[in-house]
């Protein structure tokens, strides 16, 4: 199942939405996430951030990736290795979900 | 003008009567009370530690220094705050955080103070706010005839009233009608005895206690604490009575005779109590009470008939008395006395066939009996009878899960949710039959509602922990795993 939602990831033509119960905002740049049902914070650094901000479920993940490539002209596929990683992690903590 | 008239016109006194104690707060609140001198007799101190921070204040910080502060200081919860975060066991933290009080004396009835058991109780729950506190408090100390402490800056004094020194400033006057009538903070005895009992102190005692001690107030408070279950609703009048009193008025028309009455019955002289009772012939404001306890006391006698018509005479003036009328069954039920308990809804049933509430009583007992069947009948009839009330529905729903009945449990649970969406436990229940159905996505949805209502049980982590292994989110169930254990570490080592 883990690897399931790992193969998942790596499409581009995934999308992912923030979940209901967490709640955010941007301070000093950089994203802070509070899961309101489990009383958690998270801060999120400046690459993150932008990835976060772009998870309204509307996007497709290789559109996020291209957008945020724009913004810190980094190459893509360390872009790409960061926002994977990322939303393993938010995807564990149940922040965000992907959108079938 | 005479002097007399003069103060009585620069110091006009308010009083409120209420049901809930905590309703007490929005009305101080309005009339804009600061550093008063708080009088409070209560059996109960009414300071739980609200946690009144939600973890979202810390998306306001302006910048990260002011994250890490916040991030230190204590009182956090999880789950969005809500008006129900402020009840009648709280709500005097809130006047506090007001700044509405300088000095609290909390008084307790003479029946616990006295008792040295009772005593250690009350001193056992200053403990307990201290070791729970989310704002400053001292560690409370026992100096003569009082525990004293300070609890949010306000010196705090605990002790029977008659200990109290003169009161040489108006104090804000806070009763609880329980004051006058706990005898003890243990269940009740035998029912006979207990409804039996009379107050420890009557509302015109109260009085010349006051004038004795010097209490003058500007601002009082009754709190009647029929619908919180910790004074009978056979004693509301107590409240009405008392209100009166304290309003410069004479005792209410047939007040002496009814006291009387309750001190024959205490004794068990029921029949001179009976005769007593019968001498009311004004419709005054204690007219419910006299036929109130007339009903009861025929009821005693076995006039099943008569008794019947009293207390439709009682509900027709005042329809309060239509609700649970004896709140008795209720602390029989949660002190698993079953039996006593039954007997309390047989009585009400036998005054009011219609009463749900003795009805799904009926079906309580049987359910502890673990006779889900004969239990369902009875839920079944008092939902019919009360349809609005979330509380028989879920009944049901935990019945029909006893018997497997699953899909029917979860339709009844989610009726009972419909009714009361912000009941935590409702959730907890679905969830664990959406588990039974293998329905994991909709079990942890339910069950991450009722963590954001705050419901942080180990149940509620029990069963997270079984919905994220089924799920295959091994990082999720170990960190519930993790909270459960730590939580029912908590409960063990706390029990």
């Amino acid at each position: 199942m883990k690897l399931f939602t790992l193969r998942q990831a790596l499409k581009n033509d995934a999308r992912y939405k923030i979940q209901g119960h967490v709640s955010w905002s941007t301070i000093e740049g950089q994203v802070v996430v509070v899961d309101e049902a489990e009383g958690k914070i998270f801060r999120l650094n400046k690459v993150a951030s932008e990835i976060w901000k772009l998870l309204d479920g509307s996007m497709l993940l290789g559109d996020v990736i291209h957008e945020v490539e724009k913004k810190f002209e980094a190459p893509e596929h360390r872009i790409r290795k960061d926002a994977l990683s990322l939303l393993k992690q938010l995807q564990r903590e149940d922040l965000v979900r992907e959108i079938k | 003008m005479t002097p007399s008239l003069l103060e009585e016109c620069l110091s006009p006194k308010v009083i409120d009567i209420v049901d809930n104690h905590d309703e007490v707060c929005a009305k101080w609140r309005s009339y804009g009370l600061k550093q008063q001198v708080l009088l409070h007799l209560d059996a109960h101190h009414d300071f739980g530690w609200i946690a009144n921070k939600s973890p979202r204040e810390i998306l306001r910080a302006p910048n990260f220094q002011e994250v890490e502060k916040l991030l230190g200081e204590e009182g956090w919860k999880t789950g969005s705050l809500t008006d129900q975060d402020i009840h009648l066991g709280n709500y005097l933290h809130q006047v506090f955080r007001e700044g509405r009080v300088k000095k609290w004396y909390w008084a307790l009835p003479d029946s616990l103070w006295n008792d040295l058991g009772m005593r250690e109780i009350a001193w056992k729950d200053l403990l307990d706010l201290y070791h729970r506190r989310t704002g400053p408090m001292d560690f409370p100390e026992r100096e003569g005839p009082f525990f004293k402490t300070k609890i949010l800056g306000v010196e705090t004094l605990v002790s029977s009233l008659s200990n109290f020194p003169k009161f040489e400033e108006p104090v804000l006057l806070n009763v609880d009608i329980d004051y006058l009538t706990t005898l003890t903070f243990n269940p009740p005895p035998e029912p006979r005895v207990y409804r039996s009992q009379t107050p420890w102190i009557w509302p015109d005692e109260l009085v010349s206690l006051f004038q004795e001690k010097n209490v003058t107030f500007t601002h009082a408070a009754i709190s009647r604490s029929i619908r919180g279950g910790f004074a009978p609703l056979r004693y509301k009048f107590l409240g009405d009575a008392l209100f009166s009193l304290l309003e410069g008025n004479p005792k209410p028309e047939g007040y002496d005779i009814l006291k009387d009455a309750l001190v024959l019955r205490s004794k068990g002289e029921n029949g001179d109590a009976l005769k007593l009772l019968s001498r009311f012939r004004s419709a005054g404001a204690i007219e419910t009470a006299r036929r109130y306890f007339s009903s009861q006391i025929l009821y005693e006698f076995g006039k099943h008939e008569e008794a019947r018509e009293e207390f439709a005479a009682t509900c027709a003036l005042d329809p309060e008395f239509q609700m649970e009328y004896s709140n008795l069954s209720g602390i029989y039920e949660q002190s698993q006395r079953w039996n006593e308990a039954r007997e309390e809804h047989q009585m009400i049933r036998a005054l009011d066939p219609n009463s749900h509430e003795a009805i799904a009583g009926e079906g309580r007992f049987w359910a502890a009996q673990k006779k889900d069947s004969e239990a369902l009948p009875y839920y079944l009839d008092a939902v019919k009878r009360a349809p609005e009330n979330y509380k028989y529905a879920f009944e049901i729903g935990r019945v029909l899960f006893k018997l497997t009945r699953l899909e029917e449990a979860e339709f009844y649970f989610q009726k009972s949710l419909l009714r009361n969406p912000s009941q935590p436990g409702i959730y907890v229940e679905l969830a664990r039959v959406q588990i039974a159905l293998k329905r994991y996505d909709d079990a942890k949805q339910n069950l991450r509602e009722a963590l954001k209502l705050g419901f942080h049980f180990p149940v509620t982590y029990w069963l997270l922990t079984r919905v994220y292994i089924r799920l295959n989110c091994v990082h999720k169930a170990f960190e519930c795993f993790s909270e459960f254990l730590k939580l029912k570490f908590k409960i063990w080592r706390n029990s």
